[in-house]
């Protein structure tokens, strides 16, 4: 997570981003180390204080689980850097489930991106899990890569 | 940078990073608006401030312009973390410069990569930066994405 985007973000962005990592992440059912660090980053920099106090509660509640609000006003570069940090969170664990690719349409249904547009965007995001494939095979194997 | 890595660094660890991010944007002569974020990042962190005065002693400083050398008793996972990081600002403006390539080379040789493997690793970093090509041009043609919100 980019700490100069969250930045750029009001509380309410925040907590609507934050409502999309949750979900992405829990999306296909298994929250693997690397998704379990970008909840708690979530949770720690992008969180009301209200949901750090009863994170447990928030991330059980009807509020969360329900689909998602459209976004009223918020300017296109905004929607922007919402999307891209989310999909840097949905990339994470290198997979892509289909219930992910649902749940990222209906994010971009709520940011009011066009579906002409969403081919081009997937696209992209596949090669995104594809590097981090790659990159994550390469720490697997760092003893070809790094000497003891 | 990502804030779950700089989590779990020791103290070390992240100021050998954000000096190495720091001489990394300074590579770069054409520095684009992520990477003045990155660089105003590290040197918050390394100076406490980004008053120019500050910044200005900081970068004149011997601990500064020392060569970057490994930091202590560093496991292969932890230097592939700082590598992986360094790499994610390399690319973030979508091209790898030759100088920047040189300065990851450097980077590889103190954090005791070894010389055979680094071929498939660069061809790695070249995609990533391809992948921010297309990232970076999406940014930039926004309206064929999201229809301008109403008023």
């Amino acid at each position: 997570m980019r700490r100069q985007i969250i930045s750029r973000l009001d509380q309410e962005q925040r907590n609507w981003l934050f409502k999309a990592i949750g979900r992405i992440i829990m999306a296909d059912k298994k929250v693997d180390i690397n998704e379990q660090a970008e909840l708690f980053d979530a949770l720690s920099l992008i969180a009301d204080e209200h949901q750090i106090a009863d994170a447990k509660r928030v991330l059980a509640s009807a509020d969360f689980l329900a689909k998602f609000t459209p976004m009223q006003h918020i300017p296109r570069d905004k929607a922007w850097d919402i999307f891209s940090e989310l999909i840097r969170t949905a990339v994470s664990d290198a997979e892509l489930a289909q219930e992910e690719l649902d749940l990222l349409n209906q994010i971009m249904d709520a940011l009011g991106f066009k579906k002409e547009a969403r081919a081009a965007l997937f696209s992209w995001v596949e090669k995104m899990v594809n590097l981090r494939s790659e990159e994550l095979a390469f720490a697997r194997r760092l003893d070809l890569y790094i000497e003891r | 940078m990502r804030i779950e890595v700089l989590r779990m660094l020791s103290e070390e660890q992240r100021g050998w990073l954000y000096r190495a991010v720091a001489k990394l944007v300074l590579i770069d002569e054409r520095l684009d608006n992520t990477e003045q974020n990155e660089f105003n990042e590290v040197m918050q962190a390394l100076a406490g401030s980004l008053d120019m005065m500050d910044v200005q002693d900081l970068m004149r400083s011997e601990s500064f312009s020392r060569p970057l050398t490994a930091p202590r008793e560093i496991t292969p996972e932890r230097a592939w973390a700082l590598f992986v990081e360094l790499v994610r600002t390399a690319v973030v403006d979508a091209r790898l410069a030759t100088a920047e390539k040189a300065y990851l080379n450097n980077i590889m040789d103190c954090l005791g990569f070894a010389e055979l493997g680094r071929e498939p690793i660069f061809q790695w970093i070249e995609l990533m930066a391809k992948a921010h090509s297309i990232e970076n041009g999406f940014a930039v043609r926004l309206n064929q994405i999201i229809p301008q919100p109403k008023a």
